[in-house]
């Protein structure tokens, strides 16, 4: 019971944090919202090739400009904390390690969420896309996107505590996040694509080693990221 | 090495199809096994670290990974090599090939973070790093595998290689675990001595 307070505490007092400061909150918008301006002025103002295509633009437009939303949010949330020593604050209070990742993670999920339910609509309609999806695959999408979301923060997390406490932060957090995330993202895309393409999904194994990777990550990253912590 | 290099270019058959370039085969094929045995020796030397706490672990892991590394450099240069002549294309998105860049890619990020760490925390860090990524290579080679459809032989070919080249394989396999095994003492020596200079070199600072 202990467990369930102080995490949701925690995550409480990210989430104020987020919302009230707001630099973030828009920043990260703004961001991935560029990201996916510059996929379109890239491909050119007329999305005129075949549904397949432009479900595979659609899909990767997506899953990059979140990706690199992910960076950013990861790196910004372990800002907070190091400066001034916020960590050793938390610890001293008695939070356990373990349960500052699992509300770290969830609140970095969070925000990441509110983010693709917002803006996937909106770069559906600038592939030219979202009208040729219904409500239901829409749904159905956010719902792949918030799994794929979950495994990027439960390997970003571990990851970005220990780049947070370096000078390279932004960039190195993406040199190590980026490999490791690679079977998140092909995942993701693939059942994207297919979500896009047909409405539905097409086998099951892209769906099953979306929820495997993000599973194991997360119990391996809970048990080592005392370590991260304790330094 | 020596006996290695003249079982490979005197004694072993030519291969019919692709004469000489067949004879990166020898060197490819050994080097990727070394590679993947520095990585989970790494692996295995990051988790005891993370138990024990001990200097010799990360020493050891850490050189491990470094050796690794070059490895897999060697097998990232020969495999498009030898891809170019079998297969008629310099790279292509096959599971063992994406697989190992991927690897290749995880492990120069855990230089980089080790490089821009303090000595303190370097170690625990990439400790925790290294036992990550290795976990990630078989996700990343199943799904990969089902993301390509496979142009590698499958693995058991070894039977099917004249006994000539078999020799030849095995020779140099053992050659280059050898050479791993060497430079992997003297590396780790060095290692060891490094942080008894930096420590050294902290005390005069600080005094």
């Amino acid at each position: 019971m202990d467990v369930i307070r102080q995490v949701l505490w925690l995550v409480h007092k990210d989430l104020i944090l987020q919302f009230r400061t707001k630099d973030t909150l828009v920043l990260v918008f703004m961001f991935s919202l560029l990201v996916v301006l510059a996929f379109v002025f890239s491909m050119g103002p007329f999305f005129s090739f075949g549904l397949e295509e432009r479900s595979k633009l659609a899909a990767s437009v997506l899953w990059i400009s979140f990706t690199f939303a992910g960076i950013i949010t990861l790196t910004r949330s372990f800002d907070v904390e190091r400066s001034d020593g916020a960590v050793h604050i938390i610890r001293l209070a008695g939070v356990d390690p373990s349960n500052f990742y699992i509300s770290k993670v969830l609140s970095n999920f969070i925000f990441l969420t509110v983010l693709e339910f917002i803006l996937t609509p909106v770069s559906l309609q600038f592939v030219e896309s979202l009208d040729l999806v219904s409500v239901i695959t829409l749904f159905k999408l956010l719902g792949i996107l918030s799994i794929g979301t979950l495994g990027l923060c439960a390997v970003g997390v571990i990851l970005s505590g220990m780049a947070s406490t370096t000078r390279g932060k932004e960039s190195l957090l993406s040199v190590l996040l980026l490999p490791l995330v690679i079977p998140v993202i092909m995942a993701g895309t693939k059942c994207t694509v297919s979500l896009l393409s047909t409405g539905t999904l097409q086998g099951t194994f892209w769906i099953m080693l979306l929820i495997l990777y993000s599973l194991v990550f997360l119990t391996i990253s809970y048990l080592l990221f005392e370590f991260v912590i304790e330094g | 090495m020596f006996w290695a290099l003249y079982l490979v270019f005197g004694c072993a058959v030519v291969e019919e199809t692709m004469l000489e370039v067949q004879k990166i085969f020898y060197f490819h094929v050994s080097s990727a096994f070394v590679a993947f045995t520095a990585y989970a020796f790494t692996c295995v030397c990051s988790l005891l670290y993370l138990i024990r706490k001990s200097e010799k672990f990360d020493a050891l892991g850490s050189a491990s990974a470094e050796i690794g590394l070059v490895f897999c450099t060697i097998v990232l240069v020969t495999g498009p090599i030898w891809a170019r002549f079998a297969w008629g294309t310099w790279w292509n998105w096959e599971a063992r090939l994406t697989s190992t860049l991927i690897l290749w890619l995880m492990y120069i990020g855990y230089f980089v973070l080790r490089a821009m760490l303090d000595i303190d925390l370097r170690k625990t860090y990439s400790s925790v790093l290294g036992v990550l990524a290795f976990l990630n290579v078989p996700i990343v080679y199943y799904s990969v595998e089902v993301w390509q459809d496979r142009l590698h032989p499958p693995t058991n070919t070894k039977s099917q290689l004249p006994p000539s080249m078999t020799e030849s394989w095995l020779v140099s396999w053992l050659a280059l675990t050898l050479l791993y095994v060497f430079l992997l003492i003297l590396r780790t020596q060095l290692v060891q001595m490094k942080s008894r200079i930096d420590v050294l070199q902290y005390d005069q600072v600080n005094r």
